[in-house]
């Protein structure tokens, strides 16, 4: 407790040294002007003879900008939005300026005009962040049409997956599971529908998304390698209005509307897939009595309760569910819910508090002679409260107290014997605190400090084992009983320290160099030993044997916006050190494996790497082009070889591809007609090859030596989609509708998703090498989108 | 039209049109290893097969070793030795008995041919009990929804109460074993402890029934003699079988596991770094065949 004690000392000096100094403040609100959406990470710049001050809304269109007295112009722009220019004249005390945007197409903005007031990208700290919004997310050509954030993500550099079809992403040679994905701000388990073919978030209900490489602001933590911090919207304040689709997998529709007008709006959208009402057309029997089909809804309330007060209450719901009549039955789902509370204490205060449950649970089943149920789920109740303190030009102060409760129930079976795993119970209780400080008009830097502990809770059966640190059933020695709440082991030493650094240096108007430190550190870990996640795989905590993993980051980079195309590019180069790395005994069984520890390993692992990005938003033709160069290795050493993973030596995470090239493009060629492409080239993943053949009572089977000492061969992809929207010269036409079409894997390349080696069936013997390509074809899709 | 057309319309679906086509690859040469698959059975006489690891595309068949001594240890006591009879296929002379501690020790002399020599030792594996089957019989089932027309083959069995057992089923067609790598079935004894498999909520096994092949007819069956075994095994034994299932099935999928080495409880001298392949096991094994008459 010395430690906590001790950062609240630090935290207070922290502000403290800054409660001076005296400037007229302007605040206010930022929403967009036909739906009162409130707009995050808008440019606002304060110009005057003596010089330019500039700010931006944070996540809840909430901004502050503290200027010196006297006259100027303040102008609020963002990209798609038409700028908004104030002349304030002789302003003496502080005011209130609530600005309402106007959205504009990007391809009628004006390029030299846009880039000009739009340099936000090199004037701050922010490095390692891919931002993306929903409407640019749509315009990306998609696997059956299905707009698709995650997908969508993986075409940015850093970004991949292990192949086609695979759940989740990885970040930067992170896991899956090193991926805070929040959705206004609740933690989402699993953000695969179909096994991970498409994800949870359906972009009809997305306002925008952010993604966090590295260089994290110190609110974020949990995980050690990305946040995706997506935001659902708040629906429209000033009108009712409809959007929604009819496609090849599903279809969806969102509502949206005032309940009072500009004082309480939702937002209310669902998607269902029906691929199996098609299960007739097989005229087979058994699929009369099949299910396979998923669904989400999103919901959102929005109350003003008063000129400082705005409440949220936020909702995503989804399921997949999967059977064939009495033979099995699987499906999986999250629930989360979002109670927040934004109030402006101040022109220089702001206030978020907020309270989330987020339950994510999978069932596996059968009705037949033999009937069971398997359950498992993970339960989280989350609380927040963070202020941010605008204090003047140069600082802004942002800190907080989080806490997670986590309720984790790995599996509960009933049928012929009840019988269930131990549940497990934790607390993450952390603190942050930050200043974004604007040293000098070229220089700016965000340092921060976040402290996280965690302790693992009873009630619960501990096994111990004998000394010498191997864990199985040979080496078992007692078992010890916690109580309810007692605490079973807690990790709140110095070590839970993670700093956050950021800096950037302008280097001109147009260009900056980048720098970003970050420590994280994650106490949970998702046990999965498969080539990509599955919805059955459970979350444990760190405890008594597994201690929680941490990565270093260091990031260096460069920005620069070329003002006369409205093109920008960034280079960045990183390294991550990670420790702690979960890694599975060879044959690990993980499944309703109540001593977790018996099959685990510990490692450590790296990554390193350059990204490039070259981006065009306006005009008419919009995309970018990524490029990643990167390796990520582990390594498991051991006292002995049941305890190493390759010998001890350092081998090719699943997801290490060393090159990985995206080229994304959207042309508006004419009123009503927009193309867009997708281009992907990526280096092959590593694989294992056997190196020779064993036999047992006449199977043969491989031996494998070197872990991913092999590779599959490169992959590549073109994807084409083409937008037909008529009527669009009648703006003021309230119906709109517009139809695409196109084909994923355009020339219908067999990507190898992997190689692997089997015997002729029945004997199995004659062994064949072979190919799996997950999508080996082109697919076509088309789609009806239209809205009111 | 059964489970499996129905499972695999399914994988269809989640996979849209996922495909495997076969390639032509050259795979590395790796160390050759002794391959030693023994047992010793408490109703029939110990036994051993010898051979060498070759390429994993190899075409011919894994060499024998013809030139090994073998002996069988019961409980660390010197209790049997294997004679050569054919094609590296090694017998003893004795039954082993419930509940003990059985290993065995091969010795390889050095030769000419530049295979490994030198001695390998099992570890310990302890004869397991086991129940004898409670009946095995076969009734007639009508075509539905997931079931195909014919007869099916169920055993009665009671598992001995105490949890920590772990089994495997091997079953016979006309007295041909299947012997797939999906035949590779074993169970640890958690989920059903002490209860007999002809109960409420739990059937009775079904071990066999009617071919998937559309050529299958009712007829096909009539005479046809099918025999279902239980065999008692070690937890490590039971792992070994998993892992020679997953890694020759479960290859190459999105869900699969990662390549590993598949070891069993045979290494060189005591060095436990240094491991033969194949698995030595005791085991009690229960046998029962049925005839299918109309």
């Amino acid at each position: 407790m010395d430690s906590l004690k001790s950062i609240w000392i630090a935290l207070t000096f922290f502000v403290g040294i800054s409660l001076s100094g005296q400037t007229i403040q302007i605040s206010g609100n930022i929403e967009e002007a036909s739906s009162g959406e409130a707009i995050p990470n808008i440019s606002i710049i304060w110009k005057n003879s003596e010089g330019t001050i500039s700010s931006s809304s944070n996540s809840y269109g909430f901004y502050s900008i503290s200027i010196p007295q006297g006259s100027g112009k303040l102008t609020f722009s963002a990209f798609g939005y038409k700028p908004i220019t104030k002349s304030l004249k002789n302003i003496k005390g502080n005011l209130k300026i609530n600005i309402s945007l106007q959205e504009v197409s990007t391809e009628l903005l004006e390029v030299n005009v846009v880039s000009e007031k739009l340099n936000n990208n090199i004037t701050t700290t922010e490095m390692s962040v891919s931002k993306l919004s929903a409407k640019e997310i749509k315009k990306v050509p998609q696997l059956l049409g299905e707009t698709d954030v995650i997908r969508t993500l993986t075409l940015l550099p850093g970004i991949s997956t292990v192949g086609e079809g695979a759940s989740g992403f990885n970040v930067r040679g992170g896991n899956a599971d090193q991926n805070l994905i929040i959705l206004d701000e609740a933690p989402v388990y699993n953000s695969s529908h179909l096994f991970g073919f498409f994800s949870i978030f359906n972009a009809d209900a997305v306002k925008d998304v952010k993604l966090y490489k590295g260089g994290m602001p110190a609110n974020y933590g949990g995980r050690l390698s990305s946040v995706l911090d997506i935001r659902q919207k708040e629906g429209n304040s000033k009108k009712f209005a409809a959007n929604g689709g009819i496609g090849l997998l599903s279809s969806r529709l969102t509502l949206e509307g005032p309940i009072i007008k500009d004082k309480v709006n939702f937002m209310l959208a669902g998607r269902r897939s029906y691929f199996d009402l098609f299960f007739p057309l097989f005229d087979v029997p058994e699929l009369d009595q099949s299910i396979a089909y998923f669904y989400d809804f999103n919901a959102k309330l929005n109350a003003k309760i008063s000129k400082k007060d705005k409440i949220y209450l936020s909702a995503y719901f989804g399921r997949d569910q999967f059977s064939a009549a009495e033979l099995f039955k699987f499906g999986w789902g999250n629930w989360t819910s979002t109670l927040r509370w934004n109030r402006v204490i101040s022109p220089k205060w702001f206030f978020n508090a907020s309270a989330v449950y987020s339950d994510y649970k999978y069932q596996l089943g059968a009705d037949g002679t033999t009937p069971f149920e398997w359950d498992s789920r993970i339960r989280n109740l989350v609380q927040n409260a963070g202020w941010t303190f605008y204090y003047n030009n140069a600082h802004t102060f942002e800190f907080g107290i989080q806490n997670t409760f986590y309720e984790f129930e790995p599996a509960k079976i009933s049928g012929p014997i009840d019988i269930e795993l131990q549940n497990e119970y934790a607390t993450e209780p952390s603190l942050y605190a930050s200043d974004n400080w604007r040293v000098t008009d070229n220089l700016t830097i965000t340092y921060g400090l976040r402290y996280s502990s965690f302790y693992n809770i009873g009630a619960r059966d501990i096994q111990t084992y004998k000394e010498g640190g191997i864990y199985n059933e040979s080496t078992i020695d007692d078992t010890l009983s916690y109580a309810p709440g007692e605490i079973i082991r807690s990790f709140n030493d110095l070590s839970g320290l993670e700093p956050r650094l950021a800096l950037n240096y302008q280097v001109s108007q147009n260009s900056s160099l980048k720098l970003s430190y970050n420590r994280n550190r994650q106490y949970i870990h998702l046990i999965s030993n498969n080539t990509t996640a599955t919805p059955v795989n459970v979350w444990r905590p760190a405890g008594t044997y597994i201690d929680p993993a941490t990565v270093s980051q260091i990031a260096l980079g460069g920005a620069h916006n070329f003002k006369e195309t409205g093109v920008r590019f960034s280079i960045e180069g990183f390294y991550k050190s990670y420790q702690n790395l979960i890694d599975y005994k060879d044959g690990a069984n993980l499944i309703f494996e109540e001593y977790i520890e018996t099959e685990l390993l510990s490692g450590i692992g790296r990554a390193y790497g350059a990204e490039v990005l070259l981006e065009k938003k306006t005009g008419a033709l919009t995309g970018w082009i990524g490029y990643t160069l990167a390796r990520t290795e582990r390594q498991v050493t051991g006292s002995s070889r049941d305890l190493r993973v390759n010998n001890g030596e350092w081998y090719p995470a699943n997801y290490d591809k060393l090159h990985d090239l995206s080229v994304v493009a959207t042309w508006t060629i004419s009123k009503g007609w927009d193309v867009g492409g997708n281009f992907v080239y990526q280096s092959g993943r590593p694989l294992t090859y056997p190196d020779s053949r064993g036999e047992f009572e006449g199977i043969y089977y491989p031996v494998y030596t070197n872990r991913n000492g092999g590779r599959t061969p490169s992959t590549n992809r073109l994807d084409l989609s083409f937008t037909y929207t008529p009527g669009t010269k009648k703006l003021n036409k309230k119906w709109q509708s517009s139809v695409s079409f196109g084909a994923y894997n355009v020339y219908g390349r067999k990507n190898p998703y992997s190689i692997f080696f089997r015997g002729e069936v029945p004997e199995f013997t004659n062994i064949k090498a072979y190919q799996l390509s997950v999508i080996g074809t082109a697919v076509p899709y088309i789609n009806y989108n239209f809205s009111f | 039209m059964n489970a499996y057309k129905i499972l695999s319309i399914f994988v269809f679906l989640g996979l849209f049109s996922s495909c495997q086509d076969e390639i032509d690859i050259t795979l590395p040469e790796g160390q050759k290893r002794l391959i030693l698959n023994g047992s010793v059975l408490d109703n029939d006489l110990p036994s051993a097969d010898l051979s060498w690891s070759i390429n994993y595309l190899a075409e011919e068949e894994n060499p024998p070793v013809l030139n090994a001594s073998i002996f069988v240890f019961e409980d660390d006591i010197l209790w049997d030795s294997l004679s050569h009879v054919e094609q590296g296929h090694y017998e003893g002379s004795k039954m082993g008995e419930i509940g003990r501690n059985y290993s065995i020790e091969v010795s390889i002399p050095e030769s000419t041919d530049n295979n490994p020599s030198g001695v390998w030792k099992s570890q310990n594996e302890k004869l397991n009990r086991n129940n004898p089957m409670d009946s095995i019989y076969s009734i007639y089932l009508p075509p539905a929804i997931f079931q195909r027309e014919g007869y099916y083959v169920y055993v009665h069995w009671t598992e001995p109460l105490g949890i920590g057992d772990c089994y495997r089923f091997k079953q016979w067609k006309n007295d041909t074993l299947e012997n797939a790598p999906f035949n590779l079935q074993v169970t640890e004894d958690q989920f059903f402890d002490g209860r007999s498999f002809n109960d409420i909520d739990l059937e009775a096994f079904n071990v066999a029934g009617p071919e998937r092949s559309r050529d299958s007819t009712l007829e096909n069956q009539i005479g046809m003699k099918y025999s279902y075994e239980i065999s008692s095994i070690s937890l490590s034994h039971h792992d070994y079988i998993n892992l020679i299932q997953e890694q020759t099935l479960q290859v190459g999928g999105l869900f699969d596991p990662p390549a590993a080495p598949i070891v069993g409880n045979i290494y060189r001298g005591d060095d436990t770094e240094d491991y033969a392949l194949g698995y030595f096991y005791a085991s009690a094994p229960r046998k029962s065949d049925i005839i299918i008459t109309p």
